[in-house]
């Protein structure tokens, strides 16, 4: 299993920061905040966790793979949410499929 | 409702991360009904496992995650045919493949696919990873075979509930496959530790079995700290899209039974001859065997013999007996020593089978103490063998009862802080030389104590050792404490079963090319199998070589007719000089021997079980010396102790002493009896102990004892709850101790020839026992190319004042890097074409790589013929040129080189102190002068005494020694405090010192530190009895 580098390439085009994300009632990802306006989110495909380099502090991230309305497959992440490492709350964008 | 089916616990064998226990009381604290275990390709845990469901009341359920030609797979006994059948599919895995590399084909799943539900597996299951790489079809095929094996009603495809990247499309996928094959699915969370938190430990485990550190990316790290024994509404909510996978896990759950039984004992049937049954057999061959023990039957041995049956066959043993009784014939046939031990030596039946040499009737020993209806305990008869030849024994047991029906026991090897420290320690990125620097101060202590010994111990708090940069290495050693490692081979143990093993017990190859079950010998005991302990014993060997010599000399010696009460033997055992004698040379002992004063064998059977933690932390030692001496009345706090204690002059002294007592005062039962003495040998723990306390005190308090007076009892029992050896034990030993006392006081050349040839063996190094045997008149003569043998010999010297002399001549096999294979060469090669006429001749008869050539002439072998070393060594190289040369040595050999060539130069050899650390380094020892010998002028010049001159000072002298010291210990202590013993030995002898804790504090950084030197001590002189003692002050490396 190889280990996420937020920097890899991956024939898609990358963006990180934080992001505004909106939840559902299962606490899904149902829409994202993304230079000015809402994306609404169709589907969930993937989730996984990431607990990262925990020696060094880092803490565990939750992933998400989406799609969103405009037919775009977005992966963003969570971190601070109780992991095995502890940190800073908030979602991020990690990848966008191009 | 869910039930976790796919759990790895430390059996697993660094991939899992938390103790059986830890998982069985969280899957009780979630409130689960069942639980699964399944560790990788075994079930070494299942046992343990048991016994923990069985104390939380959940059901167990065994299996093992089995590496097959398709994969992982997930098998789950259902009843106790499948659990054999898994078994069975283990063994052929293990057997049938390289160690280490476990395999199970289909055909072997075909056939012992009954009983056992299937599941497809992790992602690393053939099924799982060929979806994943999006070969449906060989996926399909692989499940379809695997339906058609187990059936569709008992294989199911493995949901995957960890949340990695593709869990979700491949879970769908594995349920799409599912409905089309008509299988179902199963939802598990593959669990490798009881909480999340418990992740790290896991990771880094992972990266201690991959040989990786953290900072390094590997296929086996787990990606995230999913596999942890999580809640049902956690499951459930992993699983929400597929809820039939939680509710299948019940299902299974509930068709799976508790497989194992546990307590039952099940005994091999003896092959017994004609019309005889066992238990006639057996009273046949113990009537023979009392005629000849005994002569004519008093009463009272008929008696005791016949009582001792009863109980035999009421419990159903004879089979049992009769097995340890055939094979100690076997080993007398075939000519091989032996030595019944521990408490076998209670059982006359036992003395008259010829199983032990003491006569339990005549020492009054307990036969209750071996086996009594009332604890209906298995028996555990040890013997002992020279260790040459038990696995001849071994061989013998497994050709009369089959291959099937015998395997070796196994054991585990488990992280203390050693093991922890290096291994953990490599996967945390820690530089090398600091582990090593810390592993090789760290003293025998539990990996859950390092911490801890970094106060305690001196040499560790000296070492300037940052704890904060350990502080992870730690807190990870302290979580693995105890986990196993890996499995190994029990020394000695067998198990021996009615039923084919593989009823019970996967069998596969150990490192050592035995068979070895998956069990260790608790386990093997809880499974009511029976073991034999067939034990290597050193010391027997070191006595039948002895005896073997002696015999050349005086053909009538006869080791089993030695004299119990040869005076010249106590006169010097009272000496203190033991070194060498079995049990009695420990510094502790040989104290002890002077303190005693020994006249019999009575008193060194109690030699053998004071010198113990259980009588030293009971505080016995001191009361037993003084009350032996006439120094003090011997008292009893209660007139019920008197029949109990009056032998050991009413000290406890022995393990039976402690049951006899909590009978006699607390009026406790068998199983009572049982309880505690289980809490004292195998729990040790303070808690169980103080709970046992209370209940000895409350019924002793029935039995109209006062409470004072039933604390102070108990307290002593509480004292001795450390290991303290059983009566019957020590008497076994103690027969042997004497007997080796014996030798080594009329046949010292001998007997430390004999010692020597097996070493490593006893308490000291081969240089101790050369000084020792020095220091008796005999001389240690060189290693000789023409003389030495493999072993070490005795060679007779020309007699001086018409006594005969005996010297020990070095073997061969002291010689560092000399080969098994020029062992056997090298006498060989002499006694074929005659004796070695030069290094050049050795070199062209001889094929021995160069290192050893070197070794052999710088330890002196060639002196005999080529006096100068350093010359030899020079000229190695020329004459190794030379040694090509085809044929036997010319007649000119007599020279190094022919004629034609030129001679060596001129070398002045090498000073008697180089010739001598060049001895020391290729033999660990010298022939020649101590080292101490060589700056004796220098130390005498400075005050400082030799240990003989240290040793005839007045009580209370303060003096400075110096010397090589041996072998400091701190052994358990009453108060709990460090006390540290060692020797210090030079050319004169060894004089014992102690170090109490407060001069240990300052300098134990000295005394156990790595390298140890010689060292200059400085304190008083004591006396005690026979003995003088250092009471050390300070101590200092020795500067000369």
């Amino acid at each position: 299993m190889k280990r996420h580098d937020a920097s890899a390439p991956g024939g898609a085009s990358a963006g990180r920061g934080p992001l505004q994300v909106r939840l559902d009632a299962d606490g899904q990802p149902a829409g994202l905040f993304w230079q000015g306006r809402w994306q609404r989110v169709v589907r969930v495909l993937e989730t996984w966790h990431d607990t990262g380099q925990w020696w060094d502090g880092e803490e565990e991230k939750v992933f998400y793979r989406v799609v969103l309305a405009s037919g775009a497959v977005w992966e963003i992440y969570r971190s601070g949410s109780g992991g095995v490492g502890a940190g800073e709350a908030g979602w991020h964008l990690y990848r966008i499929y191009d | 409702m869910f039930v976790h089916l796919h759990v790895h616990t430390p059996f697993s064998f660094l991939d899992g991360a938390s103790s059986i226990k830890a998982l069985v009381s969280r899957a009780a604290a979630l409130g689960m009904t069942a639980l699964a275990i399944t560790d990788h390709d075994n079930v070494s845990g299942a046992v343990r496992f048991q016994k923990a469901c069985q104390e939380t009341g959940i059901r167990p359920i065994q299996g093992a995650e089995v590496t097959t030609s398709l994969g992982h797979l997930t098998l789950l006994a259902r009843d106790q045919r499948g659990y054999a059948n898994l078994c069975r599919i283990l063994t052929q895995a293990h057997m049938g493949h390289p160690r280490g590399q476990p395999e199970a084909d289909l055909e072997t799943l075909a056939q012992y696919h009954e009983g056992l539900f299937a599941l497809s597996g992790c992602r690393r299951g053939y099924i799982s990873s060929h979806i994943l790489r999006g070969e449906l079809a060989e996926a399909q095929e692989a499940a379809r075979r695997l339906r058609d094996i187990f059936g569709s009603a008992h294989f199911f495809l493995e949901l995957e509930g960890n949340l990695l990247p593709g869990s979700q499309s491949l879970n769908q996928a594995l349920v799409d496959l599912a409905a089309a094959l008509g299988v179902g699915v199963v939802g598990t969370a593959n669990v490798h530790y009881a909480e999340k938190s418990d992740f790290p430990v896991h990771d880094i485990l992972t990266c201690a079995r991959t040989l990786t550190k953290l900072e390094d990316v590997h296929p086996e790290r787990r990606l995230n700290a999913q596999n942890y024994l999580a809640p049902e509404e956690e499951m459930a909510r992993v699983f929400a899209r597929h809820p039939e996978a939680v509710a299948n896990t019940v299902r299974i759950a509930e068709q799976c039974e508790p497989v194992l039984t546990l307590g039952r004992p099940t005994f091999p049937a003896f092959p017994v001859p004609g019309d005889e049954t066992a238990a006639s057999f057996l009273r046949q061959l113990v009537w023979q065997g009392a005629r000849k023990r005994y002569g004519t039957l008093r009463p009272e041995v008929a008696q005791r013999l016949q009582k001792e049956l009863d109980i035999i066959t009421t419990l159903g043993y004879e089979d049992y007996f009769l097995l340890v009784w055939d094979v100690v014939r076997f080993a007398r046939a075939r000519g091989i020593r032996y030595s019944g031990r521990g408490s076998a030596a209670d059982s006359a039946v036992a003395y008259c089978l010829g199983i032990t040499e003491v006569d339990a009737i005549r020492r009054g020993l307990l036969f209750e103490r071996f086996l009594s209806l009332e604890r209906a305990e298995k028996p555990d008869i040890d013997v002992d063998f020279d260790a040459r030849y038990r696995d001849d024994v071994s061989a013998y047991v497994y050709q009369k009862y089959g291959r099937d029906h015998v395997a070796a026991v196994a054991t585990y090897n488990t992280f203390q802080a050693r093991s922890a420290v290096r291994d953990l320690g490599k996967a945390l990125d820690i530089p090398a030389e600091e582990l090593d620097f810390l592993a090789r101060r760290l003293p025998y202590v539990g990996a859950d104590d390092i911490a801890g010994a970094m106060d305690r111990f001196p040499e560790l708090r000296h070492s300037r050792i940052p704890q904060w940069k350990f502080q992870r290495l730690f807190d990870t050693a302290r979580a693995v404490a105890n986990f196993p490692r890996h499995l190994a081979t029990h020394l000695g143990g067998l198990v021996i079963s009615r039923d084919p093993i593989v009823n019970f017990s996967p069998l596969q190859m150990s490192a050592k090319g035995q068979v070895i079950c998956q069990f260790d010998k608790d386990d093997v005991e809880d499974l009511g199998l029976v073991k034999l302990d067939l034990l290597s014993l050193r010391a027997l060997s070191a006595v039948e070589d002895a005896v073997a010599t002696i015999q050349r000399r005086r053909p009538g010696f006869d080791y089993d007719a030695i004299p119990l009460d040869d005076k010249a033997t106590y006169r010097m055992l009272n000496q203190g000089q033991t070194i060498g004698v079995f049990q009695l040379e420990s510094p502790a002992q040989r104290a002890l021997q002077g303190r005693l004063g020994a006249e019999n064998l009575e008193d060194i059977i109690d030699s053998v079980a004071i010198i113990r933690p259980g009588p030293i932390k009971g505080n016995m030692v001191e009361p037993f010396l003084a009350r032996r001496r006439g120094e003090e009345p011997v008292s009893y706090l209660h007139p019920k102790l008197k029949p109990i204690l009056e032998k050991t002059y009413g000290v406890v002294l022995f393990q039976e002493q402690v049951i006899e007592i909590a009978t006699a005062i607390a009026g406790f039962s068998p199983g009572d009896a049982d309880r505690l003495r289980r809490v004292m040998t195998h729990a040790r723990s303070p808690a169980d102990m103080a709970e046992i306390g209370r209940y000895f005190v409350q019924r002793a308090v029935e039995q109209g004892v006062s409470e004072k007076e039933a604390g102070t009892i108990f307290s002593y029992i509480a004292g001795y709850a450390s290991y303290g050896f059983c009566e019957a034990h020590a008497a076994a030993f103690g027969v042997t101790a004497y007997k080796t006392a014996y030798l080594v006081r009329h046949y010292p050349a001998q007997f430390y020839a004999a010692v020597l040839s097996n070493e490593p063996m006893g308490y000291y190094s081969p240089d101790i026992i050369c000084d020792e045997a020095r220091r008796r008149g005999v001389t240690i003569l060189p290693v000789d190319i023409n003389r030495s043998e493999a072993a070490f010999t005795t060679e007779e010297l020309p007699a001086r004042g018409g006594r005969v002399r005996y010297g020990i001549r070095i073997g061969l096999k002291q010689v560092k890097g000399i080969t098994a294979h020029l062992l056997l060469a090298i006498p060989a090669e002499r006694k074929a074409r005659g004796p070695f006429l030069s290094l050049a001749d050795f070199a062209r008869r001889i094929n021995a790589p160069r290192d050893v050539l070197e070794n052999l002439v710088a330890c002196g072998a060639f002196d005999s013929l080529h006096p100068n070393r350093r010359a030899m060594l020079w000229s190695l190289p020329e004459i190794l040129a030379r040694a090509g040369q085809p044929g036997p040595g010319r007649p000119d050999s007599q020279r190094l080189f022919p004629p034609a060539a030129a001679p060596p130069p001129q070398i002045a050899d090498f000073s008697s102190y180089e010739r001598f650390m060049k001895e020391w380094e290729v033999l660990g020892l010298s022939p020649g002068p101590h080292f101490m010998a060589f700056f004796r002028r220098a130390l005498a010049g400075r005050g400082i005494l030799t240990t003989k001159e240290a040793g005839y000072r007045p009580q209370g002298t303060y003096v400075q020694v110096a010397g090589l010291p041996v072998r400091p210990h701190r052994p358990p202590t009453r108060s709990g405090r460090t006390i540290v013993y060692l020797s210090l030995e030079d050319e004169t002898g060894m004089l014992d010192v102690t170090v109490f804790e407060h001069v240990y504090q300052r300098y134990g950084h000295i005394l156990f530190g790595y390298p140890l030197p010689p060292l200059l001590i400085s304190g008083s002189i004591e006396h005690r009895s026979n003995l003088a003692m250092l009471l050390a002050d300070a101590i200092a490396p020795l500067d000369v």
